[in-house]
């Protein structure tokens, strides 16, 4: 892991999100587990967090901000927010098609929407961390 | 375009008697940039180019080549 603190905090915080998403997405399908809201508190809370420390150390080493912010990781991280884009409109596609065959909720399509939004950059970065491609 | 850059940063740097954290620190960039563009996986901006060859007091040339042309 690397010792910047600002990429450091990153990849964790990644990794938090995308962990606490993929469980609320398996509890969810097996119908186990807290309620919809209370994973929406943990996801959101989790990201939230995730942003304040973020910007604590941002602050505090700024320095080590610039090294993690640098074009390698700036171009990892465009291609994460270019993946999360197509990966939204492929599940937005799959919501519709299950909301029209009446197999899901639009209202729960809708909220499902939002998590996915919020983990799918994260996911890709983290595969881009764990190839080698960023930090 | 295509083509793997050719690079001879790592040989520079340790002439130079750095580690890739010494370097990254002087460039200002993360340590795992500097071993991506030394492995040839990324390739630097022409900016990240020139500091990294003023930060080892040599040309842009002695640290990259482009390879030949197979036409």
């Amino acid at each position: 892991m690397s010792a910047n603190p600002v990429s450091r905090a990153r990849l964790l915080g990644s990794a938090a999100i995308v962990i606490a998403t993929a469980t609320a997405f398996i509890a969810a399908w097996l119908s186990i587990g807290p309620s919809g809201l209370i994973w929406a508190y943990i996801i959101g809370g989790t990201a939230i967090g995730y942003a304040i420390v973020s910007i604590i150390l941002h602050l505090r080493y700024p320095d080590a901000a610039t090294a993690a912010w640098d074009e390698q990781n700036t171009q990892a991280h465009r291609n994460s927010l270019i993946f999360g884009y197509w990966a939204v409109l492929a599940v937005f596609l799959i919501f519709l098609t299950l909301s029209l065959t009446d197999r899901m909720d639009p209202a729960m399509a809708f909220y499902w929407l939002g998590p996915v939004l919020g983990v799918a950059p994260s996911a890709h970065y983290l595969t881009s961390v764990m190839r080698g491609r960023a930090e | 375009m295509s083509g793997k850059l050719i690079t001879h940063l790592r040989a520079h740097r340790t002439k130079a008697g750095m580690t890739q954290a010494d370097l990254a620190a002087a460039a200002g960039v993360s340590r795992k940039t500097i071993n991506t563009i030394e492995n040839g996986v990324f390739t630097p901006s022409t900016y990240l180019a020139l500091t990294l060859a003023e930060e080892l007091e040599c040309s842009v040339h002695d640290l990259f080549e482009l390879p030949d042309d197979p036409n």
